[in-house]
């Protein structure tokens, strides 16, 4: 699998660290005094592992050592493009390849098939 | 920074000047006298990296370039220069100049750490460059122009690759990691043979 790094370029995936789900917001901390125990469950532990295009953190580890976001098929391994994760969350979110939401035919394929 | 004399190197015992693995060159020596591969590595090598704050590394390029007459381009990995290589966004490993000097460069717009103890750099160069990068290195090289820098890994070990000419690479390592990476530089190249050349050639 080949990873598009924003600032490397093509890189293979051993040289990434997935970090999981970009999409789940991240519940406020609360501090000691209120935590908010079942928002963090649901956001560490429950994930709705859909058969699709998610948007996933990985850390290039054994490269530029940044964050960025990934678009990429669960089932296919079929990935769309990537951006700085800290870009990601910007109103104006920056181009990526130009198909980051679009469907593929692959996905669509995997849709019909459940 | 540290006294060079009574510091030990950090790649190890095994790295001493001199000829290492088989005899002859495999291929494009002049009669097998030449090895394959000539390492090289210098000690007391000065090495800032510097790093620009959040939205100013334009800014941080400019003033790089007129405090220390290094001009950056575009801050992408192949405006790379010998002497100042990117190693990320905004990043840099800047070799051969003194950390006060960097920082009265950056000023403001940037952070800049002084990585002569921290970081290694080797040389490699001969004819059978490419076929030690083929086992140990995941770069394509027909997409690697000469002038361009790659973060990215030699065996595992992440370090900042940087290509001088078609042959020619220097390794920007982590100290720490340098003894296993020289280590297993001598061991991939052995079937080359590598010449270790003397910090005074």
């Amino acid at each position: 699998m080949l990873i598009p790094c924003p600032h490397c370029g093509l890189r293979p995936s051993e040289e990434f660290v997935p970090k999981g789900l970009a999409e789940a917001p991240r519940p406020a901390l609360g501090g000691r005094a209120k935590p908010d125990g079942p928002a963090w469950q649901n956001y560490l532990h429950l994930r709705d592992n859909v058969a699709d295009h998610n948007h996933e953190y990985f850390h290039h580890a054994l490269g530029c050592r940044s964050w960025i976001v990934v678009h990429r098929h669960t089932l296919t391994h079929e990935v769309t493009g990537a951006t700085m994760a800290a870009d990601f969350w910007k109103a104006d979110k920056p181009a990526t390849t130009g198909t980051q939401d679009a469907k593929s035919p692959a996905a669509e394929t995997a849709e019909d098939g459940q | 920074m540290m006294d060079q004399s009574v510091m030990r190197s950090p790649l190890g015992p095994h790295w001493t000047p001199g000829h290492h693995g088989t005899a002859a060159a495999a291929t494009g020596g002049d009669g097998g006298a030449q090895a394959g591969i000539r390492a090289l590595h210098k000690p007391g090598l000065l090495v800032v990296e510097i790093a620009a704050l959040p939205g100013k590394g334009k800014a941080m390029r400019a003033a790089v370039k007129k405090g220390l007459k290094l001009d950056l381009g575009d801050g992408s990995p192949a405006a790379s220069l010998p002497n100042a290589v990117c190693s990320g966004p905004d990043r840099y490993l800047l070799t051969g100049f003194d950390l006060a000097a960097v920082k009265a460069a950056v000023g403001d717009l940037g952070l800049a750490v002084d990585q002569s103890s921290g970081r290694v750099r080797l040389s490699i160069d001969g004819a059978n460059v490419p076929g030690l990068l083929a086992k140990s290195c995941p770069l394509d090289l027909t997409k690697w122009p000469v002038g361009m820098s790659q973060a990215s890994h030699f065996l595992h070990i992440g370090c900042t690759w940087y290509r001088r000419s078609e042959t020619g690479f220097d390794l920007y390592i982590g100290r720490s990691f340098a003894r296993s990476a020289a280590e297993w530089l001598i061991e991939s190249a052995a079937e080359f043979g590598v010449e270790i050349l003397s910090p005074e050639d």
